[in-house]
C-alpha cells in the first residue's frame, strides 16, 4: 500500500469536486435536486464558469510561485530536487493556465459578444501562458541535465515576474474584464463565496496531489537515467 | 454578481428561459476542465507505470545478466 495516502487524497478531492459540482450545477439537467448558488441576474447560467475559471487561474498562480521558488531553491543550492519540483509545477501551472485561457473565452463570447477581446488580463495571461510555454521547451533544446536545470531556473524567475502584472492588470489599465475581488471590486454573493471557496480548495488539494506525482515522476526519470549510464558504462568496460 | 429575483408573478417563466440560455457554452467549459485535469492524471500514471517496469528489468539485468 506504498500510494496509500494518494489514494486517500484521491478520496478526498473526488468527494469534495462531487460537493462543488451539486452545489453549482443542482439545478441543472444532471441534477434534478436546487442547486445552492443563486443564478446570477445579468449574465445567467453562464456565470458558473466562474466557479471553474477562477480557481484555476488562482492555482495557476500558485504553481508558478511554487516553481519560482524552487528555481531561487535550485540556484542557491544546485540540488536536483529543486528543480525537479519547478518542473513539477510549472507543467501543472500550464495545465491550469491552458484552463483558464479556454474557459474565458467561452465565457466571453456570450457576455462579451467576443471570444477574444485582447483585453490587458487576457493578453497577459496569454504572455503568462507563452512564457512558460517556452520553459517546457527550453528543457528538450539541452541535453546537458545540469544546463538544462540553470536555464530553466533562470526562465522560471523571469517568468514569475508577470504573475503579479496579469493579477493587476484589470487596476493598471481600463479593460472589459471585471474585477471580482478586493478593494473597488464587486464582490459576490454569500452563497456564491461558498461555493467559489469550496471549488478553490479542491483545485488547490488537486494541484498538491499531481505535484507530488510529477515531481515523484521527475525523480525517477533521473534515477533511469542515471542507471542507463551506468549500464552504459558497464557495457564498455 | 446578484441573484435573479423575478420581479412580477407572470415573469417566472421568462426569467426561467433566461436562466438556462448559454448553456453550451457552460457544458464545454465545465468539459475543458474534466478532460484537461483527467488526461493529465492518467498520462502521468501511465509514464510512472513504464517508467517504473522499464527500471525493473534494467536492474534485473544487472543482476543476473541480459536475458539474451
Amino acid at each position: 500500500m506504498k500510494n496509500f495516502p494518494a489514494l486517500v487524497l484521491i478520496g478526498i478531492i473526488s468527494v469534495m469536486m462531487i460537493a462543488v459540482l451539486a452545489a453549482v450545477f443542482g439545478d441543472t439537467v444532471v441534477f434534478s435536486f436546487s442547486s445552492y448558488v443563486p443564478t446570477e441576474s445579468s449574465m445567467g447560467i453562464v456565470q458558473r464558469i466562474f466557479y471553474f475559471h477562477v480557481p484555476s487561474a488562482l492555482t495557476a498562480f500558485l504553481a508558478f510561485f511554487v516553481a519560482f521558488v524552487a528555481s531561487i531553491g535550485y540556484i542557491t543550492t544546485r540540488r536536483l530536487i529543486w528543480d525537479n519540483v519547478a518542473l513539477a509545477s510549472v507543467e501543472i501551472g500550464v495545465i491550469f493556465c491552458t484552463i483558464v485561457i479556454i474557459t474565458g473565452p467561452l465565457w466571453a463570447r456570450p457576455v462579451w459578444g467576443s471570444w477574444w477581446p485582447w483585453d490587458p488580463r487576457l493578453t497577459t495571461t496569454l504572455i503568462l501562458w507563452l512564457l512558460y510555454i517556452v520553459y517546457l521547451l527550453l528543457r528538450t533544446y539541452s541535453e546537458n541535465r545540469e544546463q538544462q536545470a540553470r536555464f530553466c531556473a533562470v526562465l522560471g524567475i523571469i517568468a514569475f515576474l508577470d504573475v503579479p502584472i496579469v493579477y493587476f492588470s484589470v487596476r493598471w489599465w481600463r479593460g472589459v474584464h471585471p474585477m471580482v475581488f478586493g478593494s473597488g471590486g464587486g464582490g459576490i454573493a454569500p452563497r456564491m463565496s461558498h461555493a467559489f471557496l469550496g471549488a478553490l480548495f479542491t483545485f488547490f488539494l488537486l494541484y498538491g496531489l499531481l505535484l507530488v506525482q510529477r515531481a515523484r515522476l521527475a525523480y525517477m526519470e533521473d534515477e533511469f537515467e542515471e542507471l542507463l549510464a551506468s549500464e552504459h558504462e558497464t557495457g564498455q568496460a | 454578481m446578484k441573484q435573479v429575483k423575478p420581479e412580477a408573478p407572470g415573469q417566472e417563466n421568462l426569467v426561467e428561459l433566461e436562466k438556462w440560455h448559454n448553456l453550451g457554452y457552460l457544458f464545454w467549459a465545465y468539459m475543458v476542465v474534466w478532460v484537461f485535469l483527467a488526461g493529465y492524471l492518467v498520462l502521468i500514471s501511465r509514464r510512472m507505470t513504464r517508467l517504473s517496469r522499464e527500471m525493473e528489468i534494467l536492474r534485473r539485468e544487472r543482476r543476473n545478466g541480459p536475458a539474451s
